[in-house]
């Protein structure tokens, strides 16, 4: 089996794959991608199966060591690429030799990138899915030293791969929303909701806050599911948008439901940023 | 058992919300348990998952259902009752809780720190059975329902920051216990050693849903001994088969 050795672990880098299935009724979250358009991207571009495990990338990247040829693809946000020195180009495969490093930098543009690489990563499976999330997984992030196992493919330069044109999805700041289970709680304050600027708050990978001047009285209700995309709404008025690795049951109010594509979007997005809810047309 | 009145939603593009009036007896309980291992049998190639709660089960697809189709299937259950079957090898777990008047600062302060008042609802908490209901919110966070209503404490305003590993709270009329240091909105009334969820297992959960629970009052001296029992991989607590079913 290759190795890749860590050589600097960036902000928060995670192994993330298609995610835990399947185990949410035992209160494990899901764990996949923040960004699930990218993530599939990148992986389509090494004709990789869709689900592979790729090393998702949060606003500073890693770099890494390979001992092996092989080939990787990055995704998702625009984020400084150079391999041996020289600038590479995401969104287009990257042949890798033994001794390679690659370096990722800053993100210039987003939050999350993601690289993919040929096969796959192979890090241990716990329940079902190779993704970080402490305490199912020992770590939540790579560390300095770490090693990521993979396997070599010298038979790279001759291999075919997809070209596509780079999407901008994770620019756009109007997001589509659909009603949520408890959505007639704010049915009559929903002007300050819809088509409103909205400042993005605190945020990782469980979900993100964002402010309101909703107001609604503490209702008591039993706990009941929460799916990725789900938006909160505690008494206080913060919106919560349950994200990758949310929790599966939850006691405030439901009101609004994000889609895949709408959660792709809000993960390429910093504290401090606006958006839009916007409603999703039948 | 009268027919369970179920509404029926979709939830994103791959899950469908049932919502019914909250279960909360326990021969109701139980036959919700069977419908559930019913559908998950019934819907085995399609299902991914199925999280249910005290009033809702979140049917999770792999791929987007048509809820009509899946609305008929279920009511056709529930029209039959074909789904009263058997819960077979339930267990009784008799869990050890320390009740130390250090471990349940949030007791003490719902009873503005009548401590007569903190030590006889710990009492009236160890005589109750309660079963294991669903697990829900962070790995292996069980609820377990039969708390007597006027036992009921209410949610904290605000969440405290941390809530420690193994604390027995309750939320409402649901008990609950904190399976790993996390912030928390219920009132802590003492702490556990036991581990429920232990990642390495190919069995993370040792308790089953359906599971009966009751508690068993331990010294701190003894917690902190379990507590070493524990940390070497070990569940040092009886249980045995529960025979009374509903």
């Amino acid at each position: 089996m290759a190795t890749i050795k860590v050589i600097d672990s960036g902000f928060s880098t995670a192994v993330i794959d298609w995610g835990r299935r399947g185990f949410q009724s035992s209160g494990v979250p899901v764990s996949g991608p923040m960004d699930q358009i990218s993530f599939k991207l990148a992986n389509s571009i090494l004709n990789n199966f869709e689900g592979a495990a790729c090393l998702e990338c949060t606003l500073l990247g890693p770099t890494l060591q390979f001992d092996a040829p092989t080939v990787v693809c990055l995704t998702g946000a625009d984020m400084e690429i150079s391999l041996n020195g020289e600038a590479e180009q995401s969104y287009k495969p990257i042949l890798i030799q033994a001794g390679d490093e690659l370096k990722l930098g800053k993100c210039i543009d987003g939050v999350r990138s993601y690289l993919a690489i040929k096969h796959g990563f192979h890090s241990p499976e716990v329940l079902g899915s190779k993704s970080f999330f402490y305490p199912v997984t020992e770590q939540s992030f790579l560390t300095q030293g770490n090693t990521l196992e993979y396997s070599a493919d010298d038979r790279t330069k001759h291999q075919m791969y997809v070209r596509i044109k780079t999407p901008d999805h994770w620019k756009k700041e109007h997001l589509w929303v659909r009603k949520g289970p408890e959505w007639a709680l704010v049915e009559d304050q929903i002007d300050q909701l819809i088509d409103k600027p909205l400042i993005i708050g605190p945020n990782n990978r469980m979900g993100y806050r964002i402010e309101s001047q909703l107001e609604h009285e503490p209702t008591g209700m039993y706990s009941s599911a929460v799916i990725m995309g789900t938006v909160q709404l505690t008494p206080s008025g913060q919106l919560l948008v349950a994200a990758a690795d949310c929790q599966v049951t939850g006691g405030y109010p439901r009101v609004l439901l994000l889609d895949q594509i709408g959660m792709s979007m809000l993960s390429q997005k910093r504290t401090g940023q606006t958006i839009y809810f916007n409603w999703k047309k039948a | 058992m009268s027919k369970l009145k179920c509404t029926y939603q979709s939830f994103g593009d791959l899950a469908i919300l049932v919502d019914f009036p909250p279960v909360e007896d326990q021969t109701s309980l139980a036959n919700l348990l069977k419908l559930q291992t019913h559908l998950r049998n019934l819907f085995k190639h399609e299902l991914e998952d199925l999280v249910f709660t005290f009033n809702s089960m979140c049917l999770h697809f792999k791929k987007p259902p048509k809820l009509a189709f899946i609305k008929e299937k279920i009511e056709h259950v529930l029209r039959n009752g074909s789904h009263k079957a058997e819960l077979l090898f339930r267990k009784h777990w008799e869990i050890p809780v320390c009740f130390d008047l250090s471990l349940c600062a949030d007791l003490i302060e719902h009873f503005d720190g009548d401590i007569e008042q903190v030590t006889d609802y710990q009492q009236i908490i160890c005589l109750q059975d309660y079963l294991l209901g669903f697990y829900g919110f962070m790995p292996g966070f069980c609820y377990l329902s039969g708390l007597p209503k006027d036992l009921a404490i209410k949610r904290k305003a605000s969440p405290s920051r941390t809530t420690a590993r193994g604390s027995l709270a309750v939320g409402g009329r649901q008990l609950g216990i904190y399976p790993q240091d996390s912030p928390g909105g219920w009132c802590v009334i003492g702490r556990t050693p036991i581990r429920f969820f232990d990642a390495t297992k190919d069995q993370p959960l040792f308790a089953q849903i359906g599971d009966i629970i009751s508690f068993k009052p331990v010294t701190l001296e003894h917690f902190n001994k379990l507590q070493e029992l524990v940390d070497l991989g070990m569940l040092p607590m009886k249980n045995s088969i529960y025979h009374g079913d509903n």
